[in-house]
């Protein structure tokens, strides 16, 4: 088959933002790259994926979480990182499902999620989601019965691009035949705020039987994110529209109206709900055009139990609904270790006049965590690491696994949570000078990779000259002076430093490869990275300043923007 | 197309598959989870729910009045 545009590797290669190597002539490639390099200078958001386009909808309604009867829940957590989960589920006396019993079990790692149930009808649901890059995953969902036309199978993939998403997906597609359902969905940001998109449905259910429907989706997000209006056309006659907001930190609302105008079928159903999130509980409450009033209280007594009250009352039908429920959560990990490694609670900081650099800084960071800091120079993104590491003064408060860092002893708090700043600051002396002083620390001396053998540290075999060594640092320049070491040199000495310690359970890294070329940053990042993930290092989570959203978007799993204001989780789909 | 002989080997395969991964998926995820735990989880721990309501019981009550009637 002859291609229409024959495409051959010719030099000399395009410039590198290219993302399509042009021959020289093809006019296609050329405006190929010119819209791609126009499209990137946009800056239009990820518009979030088709499957979650209501998501916040969906959390704020209780129609997801409502039960009636009797519940309980038994949960073990047997892992954090990765995640390990089973869970005994029992349910009785409800007006619409028999008594039941259903064990589940959920094993999550960074890029893989297996999750099943099975009841006591032998009944089994699985999910199994494979992240290949953050952006890029691959799901899979099942049930199986034993009683025939009961099981189907869901394979789907999605891709979320730079400001689009794009997910196909299969349902019960039959290798014979290929009947089956096939949904495609594309959503493109079109300005910073709104969306466009369709989803196109394609049913066959024997060959010569087939249909293709199209419905078109609308989302518009507001600028601060406290709103989000979507809406879903189906050209049939079907529109689902909704409506979120965030009132205060403690209080969503959402509606959602759906209207359906068919010849055969004129219908419409219009839901009002609330969700107030409370310390220890969290309350929900809706109506709906059909006479139905509902509410959802959880009520949390301990860290490990909480307990359900649902209720409610059709007024139409005059009937009611009460459901009761208990949840228990054990874990085998003491509480500490179930604490938020690094906890940041309203914290500020001032300039010497009062002005604040930032205020009302709030969040966790939990095992395996990387969280990429962003926001405009001068944010205070420094500051609000070196007030983490306790070398800035601040007003709030920080707690390592639940405790402040007094309690700890703040010198060897700091080699807990460790500081890396960008630059090295004027130093005496050589890297060599440098890492035999912080090896001979007190603080230090803990750690069973550095153990002197007679008495006196050489440091000549150092975890951190090898760590420094594979990132193409010469030996030799561990004995030039600081002052004569270039700017990409020193960076690189005294991260491998600090990962050569090997004594910070949480590193804050503030811009670690800002004067390194784009292949020494990538092997630091993948030595960090990996670190990370290894059980044999005591690493468990970075926070990490980077001005190139390519690396944030390498390296990061969460992303908080720093502002004046404080601090805002951006929403990245993982994907689970 | 392919041919009825095919088709049946397909569709015999398909329940096969079917049948592994109903009765193997819940052990597959517990035998993986507990392989690769971080610390890795006592078996007894996995299967008993007893732990968990003495566990939860240590949360609620206080536990100097578990410690006064030697419960704990």
């Amino acid at each position: 088959m002859a291609s229409p545009v024959p495409i051959k590797v010719v030099s000399p290669p395009p410039p590198p933002p290219s993302p399509l190597h042009a021959p020289s002539g093809s006019a296609f490639a050329n405006l190929y790259n010119r819209f791609a390099t126009w499209r990137k200078a946009l800056d239009l958001p990820c518009p979030g994926t088709v499957e979650n386009l209501q998501k916040e909808v969906k959390a704020t309604h209780l129609t997801n979480f409502f039960f009636d009867g009797g519940r309980a829940d038994l949960s073990k957590n047997l892992s954090m990182n990765p995640a390990f989960q089973v869970s005994h589920s029992f349910t009785l006396g409800s007006q619409t499902a028999a008594p039941s019993y259903n064990f589940g079990a959920v094993f999550a790692d960074n890029n893989l999620l297996m999750q099943g149930g099975i009841d006591h009808e032998g009944n089994l649901n699985a999910r199994f989601n494979q992240g290949w890059t953050p952006t890029n995953v691959t799901k899979v969902q099942t049930q199986l019965s034993s009683s025939p036309g009961h099981s189907m199978i869901q394979v789907e993939q999605d891709y979320q691009g730079q400001d689009y998403a794009l997910n196909v997906k299969a349902v019960n597609p039959s290798p014979v035949d290929f009947s089956g359902i096939y949904i495609g969905s594309y959503l493109q940001s079109v300005t910073k705020n709104l969306a466009l998109g369709v989803e196109m449905l394609y049913q066959s259910q024997a060959p010569g039987m087939s249909e293709l429907t199209a419905s078109y989706l609308a989302k518009y997000t507001s600028s601060d994110k406290n709103w989000i209006a979507t809406a879903q056309v189906q050209p049939a006659g079907i529109v689902q529209a909704t409506y979120w907001q965030k009132l205060s930190e403690k209080l969503d609302v959402a509606a959602d109206l759906q209207l359906m105008a068919m010849p055969q079928r004129r219908d419409a159903l219009a839901t009002l709900g609330a969700k107030y999130d409370l310390r220890m509980a969290t309350f929900r409450a809706q109506l709906d055009s059909t006479g139905k009033v509902s509410a959802l209280l959880e009520q949390r007594f301990a860290p490990t139990f909480a307990f359900l009250v649902s209720g409610e009352i059709d007024h139409f039908k005059n009937a009611a609904k009460v459901g009761v429920g208990v949840m228990i959560e054990s874990s085998n990990l003491t509480p500490e270790e179930m604490e938020p490694l690094l906890q940041l609670k309203s914290v500020g900081c001032d300039k010497s006049k009062g002005q604040p650099i930032f205020s009302q800084v709030s969040f966790a960071v939990n095992d395996g965590d990387v969280v990429v800091l962003q926001g405009k120079s001068g944010a205070g993104k420094s500051t609000i690491l070196k007030c983490i590491a306790h070398l800035n003064l601040y007003h709030g408060e920080i707690l390592y696994r639940g405790k402040p860092p007094q309690s700890y002893g703040i010198p060897l708090f700091r080699t807990r949570v460790l500081y890396v700043p960008q630059r090295p600051s004027m130093l005496p002396g050589t890297p060599r000078d440098f890492l035999v002083a912080v090896s001979t620390f007190h603080t230090h001396r803990g750690s069973a990779k550095l153990a002197p053998k007679d008495g006196k540290p050489d440091c000549s075999s150092h975890k951190a000259i090898e760590v420094a060594t594979s990132w193409g640092f010469p030996e030799e320049l561990w004995d030039r002076r600081w002052s004569n070491l270039s700017g990409g040199e020193g960076q690189r000495v005294v991260l491998a430093i600090a990962v050569g310690l090997d004594t910070a359970e949480v590193l804050l890294l503030d811009e670690p490869t800002s004067a390194l070329d784009a292949e020494s940053s990538s092997t630091v990042e993948k030595r960090l990275i990996s670190d990370l993930k290894s059980p044999d290092t005591n690493l468990k989570a970075l926070v990490w300043i980077t001005h190139s959203p390519e690396q944030g978007r390498r390296v990061g799993t969460r992303f908080l923007r720093v502002s004046s204001g404080g601090v805002q989780e951006e929403d990245v789909d993982p994907g689970v | 197309m392919p041919s009825e002989e095919t088709k049946e080997r397909i569709i015999k395969g398909i329940e096969l598959g079917r049948t592994i991964l109903h009765y193997g998926w819940i052990p597959l995820i517990i035998y993986i989870g507990y392989t690769r735990s971080n610390p890795q989880p006592s078996l007894i721990k996995l299967i008993s729910p007893l732990h968990d309501i003495r566990h939860t019981c240590v949360y609620l009550v206080n536990i100097d009045v578990l410690i006064h009637f030697g419960l704990v």
